[in-house]
């Protein structure tokens, strides 16, 4: 699969994308993602007790919100695109 | 009255008389300020009959009552009048200083009626206006005007002017002040450059009074504090502006590209990114009046073909002239914002032309003979090219000028033109988020985003997360967003607050200021109020439910890829549930009984 980062994501993980792979659920996807890049990514990815998504983030699976696939449940299939973006807005 | 002066000028350009006249606060209660009472002025005086370009028609310049004050990002002015471009009520807005100004010199608006005989300008101080002659002025760009006027009139001044567009009618010229915010859409800079009025010149240095000072501070810190922790108006928008939309409208599939024939998800849009803005071109984020947010981007192309320096582009311009046109090359997207903006255009409609262009001349509808040479999706040196000529009306340029659906009219085919009521829809694809289609269709000022923004919900999540491809829920969400957005524009305060706060706080700024009792629901009811006061206008200038619609690209063609493939905008169905929860009926008129109970006869 592969994780794009977007905004100041990117500061925090290093990297606009990268690849991964193994069988992950949403929440568990950002758990590693945590581990792997530290508290400055993770704090914007899990809520303070690390149970819940944060709030302001915006996960997309292949596009999708995953708000309306199975939330934290959501699996990640091998194949798919994960873009997560901070909470933004324009117009 | 507090918050407002209570007076607005009433200039005649045909007469050269101008007088001053007392704003009843009655009105002011009913109508809030800004958008509200300028339409309301608007449509009392003038018939709907009335042409945008012909001296009968006025253009209405109206702050509100937060609009100057310490309210959050109070720094907006409205513009209303008939669009050249739709011949809907048109109505525009826009931040920088000029709005704030106006006030301190002691005026709340401007009612502009007639024709003037030869060029002139509008110079208020401090409660007195004048008209004087704008012959040196008439031909300068925005840039070489306004530089001229604070020349003349001091660097203090605030100045709204017109750019060559607006002189040679452009139907899409836009008003600019402070040289680069633009009361864009719609071409009233062309209704001001039909009046012969090239500029109005402010300086001001009275206060405001609002009615409980302790209050409305109280509510004003209360506000900007909610702003400031919010992670879009605290953090986002000030550090990446509004292009930061482009990667996650294009990673939902609704961005759309060539025209919106080849589907909404754009290849090269990491280019012409927020981030790649950031990155390669930009100098500082700016502010306008009292702004915490601070969107604004000044940017500069330090070489190359392009060498050049100014400020956006915003997300939708960038769109305009980037995916819609299949341009990847941010350098000559950020030069034809400057040009837009030192000329006075809206570079959305520009780009949304140019799309429409390229695809006629795709298509073979268009030749090179007529062109003056290949216009092909891709072209970056052409959108550069054509900008000028566009607003000086030169070869092709003219045609460009009219927009994009006189243009695909002028073939044969204006349902190339992917437009609503004759304006260019921007950068949300209603097939990939069905209620930007349906705000799209009902926009009393046609194709236009910040009617009610759905792309909030829909792909932001902001107040609250709705699936952007389905229908239910969108009509009823659409109109509490358009009502809303009328009371936004009304109180003079940047849409862009509501990311970060709601009616509550908007409510609990405009009571103390204003001292109207109004509860949070007679504020929103006044926002409904607005929106079928210019649906009536609409209405009895001959607009109906057949014009309430979308191309039918949008309608017929499914997206080919992406996370909506397969979608069309379903607007039958959400259109029916519209019309219903706004109280009209099944033709999508006001209904006897909604116009009593808005009291609007």
């Amino acid at each position: 699969m592969k994780i794009k980062y977007y905004a100041y994501l990117r500061e925090e993980a290093g990297c606009k994308e990268e690849s991964l792979s193994g069988s992950f659920t949403a929440l568990s996807l950002l758990r590693f993602l945590g581990e792997k890049h530290g508290p400055g990514l993770s704090r914007h990815l899990l809520s303070p007790e690390g149970d819940e998504i944060h709030a302001d983030l915006i996960f997309l699976l292949d596009g999708r919100h995953i708000e309306f696939l199975n939330n934290k449940e959501t699996i990640i299939p091998e194949n798919s695109i994960v873009s997560l973006f901070p909470r933004i807005a324009g117009g | 009255m507090y918050a407002m002066t209570g007076k607005l000028l009433r200039v005649n350009l045909s007469s050269g008389t101008i007088q001053t006249e007392a704003i009843p606060a009655d009105l002011a209660e009913k109508y809030i300020g800004g958008r509200g009472l300028a339409t309301k002025y608007y449509t009392e005086e003038v018939p709907a009959g009335v042409t945008a370009l012909s001296p009968e028609n006025k253009l209405i310049m109206m702050t509100g009552p937060l609009t100057g004050t310490f309210a959050t990002s109070a720094g907006r002015y409205m513009c209303v009048s008939k669009a050249p471009l739709t011949e809907t009520i048109g109505c525009a807005n826009s931040g920088g200083n000029f709005g704030a100004e106006l006030k301190y010199a002691g005026f709340d608006g401007i009612i502009l009626e007639g024709r003037s005989p030869e060029p002139v300008y509008l110079h208020i101080k401090n409660g007195k206006a004048v008209l004087r002659p704008a012959d040196k002025l008439w031909g300068k760009t925005v840039y070489e005007t306004t530089d001229m006027l604070n020349e003349t009139h001091g660097p203090e001044a605030k100045v709204a002017c017109i750019g060559p567009a607006g002189e040679n009618g452009v139907l899409y010229a836009a008003i600019m002040n402070d040289k680069h915010r633009a009361a864009g859409r719609g071409g009233l800079g062309a209704v001001m450059g039909s009046k012969n009025l090239k500029a109005v010149v402010v300086r001001g240095t009275d206060g405001i009074k609002v009615a409980d000072s302790e209050g409305f501070l109280a509510a004003c810190i209360d506000a900007r504090r909610k702003l400031r922790s919010h992670p879009v108006t605290g953090t986002g928008l000030g550090v990446y502006g509004t292009e930061i939309l482009v990667n996650i409208v294009n990673s939902v599939g609704a961005l759309p590209v060539h025209n919106w024939r080849d589907g909404a998800v754009y290849k090269d849009a990491e280019d012409i990114s927020g981030e790649a803005l950031a990155e390669k071109y930009l100098v500082r984020n700016k502010g306008c009046f009292g702004c915490t947010i601070a969107c604004g981007r000044v940017t500069k192309i330090p070489n190359g073909p392009y060498k050049s320096a100014g400020e956006g582009p915003e997300y939708e311009a960038a769109w305009a002239l980037g995916a819609s046109c299949g341009i990847n090359d941010l350098a000559a997207i950020c030069k034809v914002n400057f040009l837009c903006n030192e000329y006075g255009m809206d570079p959305i409609t520009l780009g949304a032309t140019y799309a429409c262009a390229m695809e006629l001349f795709d298509k073979g509808l268009l030749t090179k003979e007529e062109i003056g040479g290949p216009l092909a999706f891709g072209d970056a040196q052409s959108i550069v090219d054509f900008a000028v000529k566009t607003a000086m009306k030169e070869g092709f340029g003219a045609r460009l000028a009219e927009g994009s659906y006189r243009l695909a009219e002028s073939v044969g085919h204006p349902e190339l033109s992917m437009s609503v009521k004759k304006q260019e829809m921007p950068a949300y694809d209603g097939r990939g988020a069905q209620g930007m289609g349906l705000s799209y269709a009902t926009s009393n000022r046609g194709g236009c985003h910040v009617r009610g923004y759905m792309t909030s919900p829909e792909i932001l999540g902001i107040p609250t997360k709705m699936d952007p491809l389905v229908t239910e829920g969108k009509a009823a969400m659409l109109k509490v967003f358009q009502d809303l957005t009328a009371v936004v524009d009304s109180a003079g305060i940047c849409l862009f607050t509501t990311f970060g706060m709601g009616l509550p706080e908007i409510g609990a700024q405009l009571r103390p200021a204003t001292g109207f009792s109004y509860t949070d629901e007679e504020i929103l009811k006044t926002g409904e109020r607005i929106w079928n006061m210019e649906k009536l206008y609409n209405l009895s200038g001959g607009f109906s439910k057949k014009d309430d619609t979308l191309p039918p690209r949008l309608l017929k063609e499914a997206l080919p890829e992406g996370p909506a493939k397969g979608k069309v905008c379903e607007l039958d169905t959400m259109l029916a549930e519209y019309y219903q929860v706004r109280g009209w009926d099944a033709e999508g008129v006001p209904t006897p009984e909604k116009i009593s109970e808005l009291g609007l006869k």
